[in-house]
């Protein structure tokens, strides 16, 4: 309240350019004391203010960092705004509705946007920030924080999944590469630097979280059966540093023993493969059955 | 002997170091894998 009576009671008359008609706005006076204000009430949130504010332009104002400066200032301008405010600097005697600090239950191991924290807060950004200075989130790109999960070992990092489901605002996409197509058992045994993500909104090489991810746009069933990465690795048998043949190979036996179901296989074949890869699947269960 | 890959919370282990030496989880445990095949590989002998 004391802020609303000092912005109105001392409000000055600025023209507007190029009109006839003209503006109250609030005296540089009565914002330089709000701000001043505002910092003594939460310094620890306003780290930038005397750099931020129009306190600038004053060397004796950028200086001033205790209350006592601020009051020795205030004395010596000797304007009736500066009075008004006073006793609250010096003695904190006036009456002020304080708000206390919001504390959102954070699930440990999730990940948040800080859009998500509008949840707790009018200012998610603070909040956010307040919440990375106390150590209660760890922020991991622009953005995007997580809640670390406490273990015997240590704070444990999210999931890739879950920092992706976060990344990609809740939308499908399946990961992939060198660890689900080693897992399948055909002879690839590679490990790549970075997880390969299909997903339906980003392109490119990302890093979160100090991991990299490279995402790409491309086509891909929701929830996919083995046989998808069977597919999907014989469309990328080059990266995984096996041979098309040897592939190949492996399938047919693996078929044989009847590791993977026939039908699906030809069905996300159809669906997902190039020409060439189709072929290789065909033959492969052709060599299978005989 | 208790090995660390029959603790139950080794998952998060795999994490964190991954996360301390900025390498995938699979590297870690790739380099888990063959370092516990060589030790276990020595005391067998």
């Amino acid at each position: 309240m004391i802020g609303f009576d000092l912005a109105l009671d001392h409000a000055v008359t600025v023209p507007v350019p190029g009109f006839a008609q003209t503006a109250y706005v609030a005296s540089l006076a009565s914002l330089v004391v709000l701000k001043m204000v505002a910092w003594v009430e939460r310094p620890y949130e306003r780290k930038k203010i005397l750099v931020t504010s129009p306190s600038c332009s004053s060397k004796r104002l950028r200086s001033t960092t205790t209350d006592g400066g601020i009051a020795r200032i205030l004395l010596e301008r000797r304007s009736s705004s500066t009075i008004n405010v006073l006793p609250y600097l010096l003695f904190r005697n006036k009456r002020t509705v304080m708000t206390a600090p919001s504390k959102p239950v954070l699930e440990p191991g999730r990940v948040y946007r800080t859009r998500e924290l509008g949840a707790w807060s009018a200012n998610p950004p603070r909040l956010a920030k307040r919440l990375v200075s106390t150590g209660e989130l760890v922020p991991l790109a622009h953005g995007l924080f997580a809640r670390p999960k406490q273990s015997r070992f240590g704070a444990v990092p999210p999931h890739d999944e879950e920092i992706l489901r976060a990344f990609l605002g809740d939308t499908p996409f399946v990961v992939t590469g060198s660890e689900r197509w080693n897992a399948l058992g055909l002879g690839a045994t590679a490990v790549f630097a970075s997880a390969l993500v299909y997903n339906q909104k980003r392109s490119g090489q990302f890093v979160l979280g100090g991991r990299s991810f490279n995402l790409r746009r491309v086509a891909f069933p929701e929830t996919p059966p083995e046989e998808w990465f069977v597919i999907d690795l014989l469309e990328h048998a080059d990266q995984a540093g096996v041979a098309r043949s040897e592939l190949a190979s492996s399938l047919s036996r693996a078929l044989a023993v009847g590791r993977f179901d026939r039908d699906r296989l030809r069905k996300m074949a159809d669906r997902y493969a190039t020409k060439a890869t189709r072929a290789l699947v065909e033959s492969a269960m052709a060599t299978a059955t005989s | 002997m208790s090995l660390v890959h029959e603790d139950p919370e080794f998952d998060d282990v795999l994490r964190i170091v991954a996360a301390n030496r900025r390498l995938t989880r699979g590297l870690v445990e790739k380099d888990y894998t063959l370092a516990i095949s060589a030790v276990t590989g020595m005391t067998s002998r």
